[in-house]
């Protein structure tokens, strides 16, 4: 065995360190080699040194006394049962009850001592109990806590998904009420058809559509010559609440498509568009009708 | 051989006398600190006698070597459990059983300091375990590190009052490199076993056991030369 192990083996012993294999190895080792227990011996010593290293502290002057109270009373037991060991020293009759007195409260001691045993492992299994209770009840309630989370995170995902719904079907209803919408108001638009009464441009024709609620229209015209440079087509709409027409704008036709596309609006607010009217007037338009009517709706 | 003798002169006798004091000195200073039983006559040693005397039920000796050893004992006990009451219980076992088994002790299996120092350690350190067990706390231990305090070089006020012994020991082991101390401190205050220390420091078991060792030996020599 090499002198390394051993080593090592005295100074775990020294420090009480070693288990039962290798205190069976130790003391092989020994045995083998006697130098081994001087190393031992001088490692205990030097292990017993190391007390010198925890902090200095004083034990309380009463431990002391204490202790030297305690041996002055066990000192004279022994004494005087050295002196009381011949048997031809009589043994007191008080001596035997105090004796047998002794012995019954040891019995009762031992049975006090056995009784706080039970109750104590008694105690401490229904100490067991409870705590296993108590770990169970966690475990449940850790249980219902992590199922009430779910429902609660899927009760989130339903409610985002219902209002995403409702949304959409709001959305879509919107749509619907703008196309019904659109379709009423559709129904209100006013299209007429201007045909001409130029002589020598009897192809000319135009088309007016009038939205009464927007109080807009266009008009579109196609074939007609273009005015002369101090002219202007005029439109005008027909309503019989005025007693004159009402004006709607000149325009100009374009000169390369004989065409024209005019947005217009009128100039007084109309209630029934009974007719459209396109004459042609001096450059910049008139405020009442004054030149002929070169278009008319029927 | 005679003819050998005759050539020593008195002073030659001399020197010889002096180199062979000189190869014993070592252990002789620790021996006559410690007690070891390879040192000189066992009488010389003060607790020793004491002890002899306490196997005759000298009340007188067991208040002397009371007064000798007491604060030693107490502050190992007191490091290893770290409760003074705890601690009191410790030392007052110890000496009641030095009064008892003082009849038992043989100089010549080591000093009466180590005997003492390892009964109280002893039970210091099977306490702590019944503690350890009792209530499971076995990590209870990380928080409250033993270790060699104060430093040498900053000595707590009541250091002094402990003699030169525990100036030499404490400057012995300032002088072990940190991770030899670590092991060494963990095995003497902690009462961990060797695989817990090795667990404790996050080092193979065999590395600790290689620290304590060398520990140990280094501790062994540092004091031979310094007591």
């Amino acid at each position: 065995m090499s002198t390394e192990r051993n080593e090592e083996l005295a100074a775990l012993d020294a420090l009480g360190l070693l288990g039962d294999g290798e205190r069976r190895e130790f003391l092989e080792a020994q045995a083998a080699d006697p130098k081994l227990s001087q190393l031992s011996h001088e490692l205990k010593e030097t292990a017993a040194a190391l007390a010198h290293t925890a902090d200095p502290s004083t034990p309380p002057p009463e431990l002391r006394a204490r202790l030297l109270a305690e041996i002055s009373g066990g000192s004279a037991a022994p004494a005087r049962a050295a002196n009381a060991a011949p048997a031809v020293v009589p043994f007191p009759e008080w001596r035997t009850w105090v004796a047998v007195g002794s012995l019954a409260a040891a019995a009762g001691l031992a049975v006090v001592a056995a009784w706080l045993g039970k109750s104590y492992l008694a105690a401490r299994t229904a100490n067991e109990g409870l705590k296993q209770e108590a770990a169970l009840a966690d475990a449940a309630m850790e249980s219902e806590r992590h199922r009430l989370e779910a429902e609660h995170i899927l009760s989130t995902q339903e409610l985002a998904e219902t209002r995403q719904q409702l949304a959409d079907n709001s959305a879509r209803l919107d749509a619907v009420n703008r196309r019904l919408k659109a379709e009423a108001d559709l129904d209100q638009v006013k299209i007429a058809a201007l045909t001409s009464l130029l002589g020598n441009s009897p192809q000319a024709l135009a088309i007016a559509v009038w939205d009464p609620q927007g109080q807009r229209g266009v008009l579109k015209v196609s074939g007609m010559p273009v005015a002369a440079a101090d002219k202007d087509y005029q439109l005008w709409l027909i309503d019989p609440q005025y007693q004159t027409p009402v004006s709607a704008g000149i325009f100009r036709i374009d000169p390369q498509t004989g065409e024209a596309r005019i947005p217009f609006t009128a100039g007084l607010p109309i209630t029934t568009a009974q007719k459209f009217a396109v004459s042609l007037e001096r450059r910049g338009g008139a405020r009442q009708k004054e030149g002929p009517i070169v278009l008319v709706s029927q | 051989m005679s003819g050998l003798l005759l050539t020593l002169t008195p002073s030659l006798v001399w020197s010889l006398a002096k180199e062979a004091a000189e190869n014993n000195r070592d252990t002789r200073a620790m021996n006559a600190r410690f007690g070891g039983s390879s040192g000189p006559e066992p009488t010389e040693r003060p607790e020793t006698e004491m002890l002899q005397r306490m196997a005759q039920k000298d009340q007188e000796a067991f208040a002397q070597l009371y007064d000798r050893l007491s604060r030693p004992l107490y502050a190992v006990a007191l490091r290893i459990l770290g409760d003074a009451g705890e601690a009191q219980d410790i030392v007052h076992d110890t000496f009641i059983g030095l009064w008892d088994k003082a009849a038992a002790f043989e100089a010549t299996r080591g000093s009466a300091f180590a005997w003492a120092v390892a009964l109280t350690r002893n039970r210091a350190i099977d306490r702590l375990r019944q503690r350890r067990r009792r209530a499971e706390i076995l990590r209870e231990s990380a928080t409250e590190t033993p270790g060699f305090e104060p430093e040498i070089g900053a000595p707590a006020p009541e250091a002094a009052a402990q003699g030169e012994d525990a100036q030499a020991v404490r400057a012995a082991v300032a002088t072990l490199p940190v991770e030899q101390k670590r092991a060494v401190e963990l095995a003497f205050f902690s009462g961990l076993t060797q695989l817990e220390i090795a667990q404790r420091l996050g080092e193979p078991l065999g590395t600790i056991k290689a620290r304590i060792r060398r520990g140990l030996l280094k501790l062994r020599d540092t004091l031979a030369t310094r007591l």
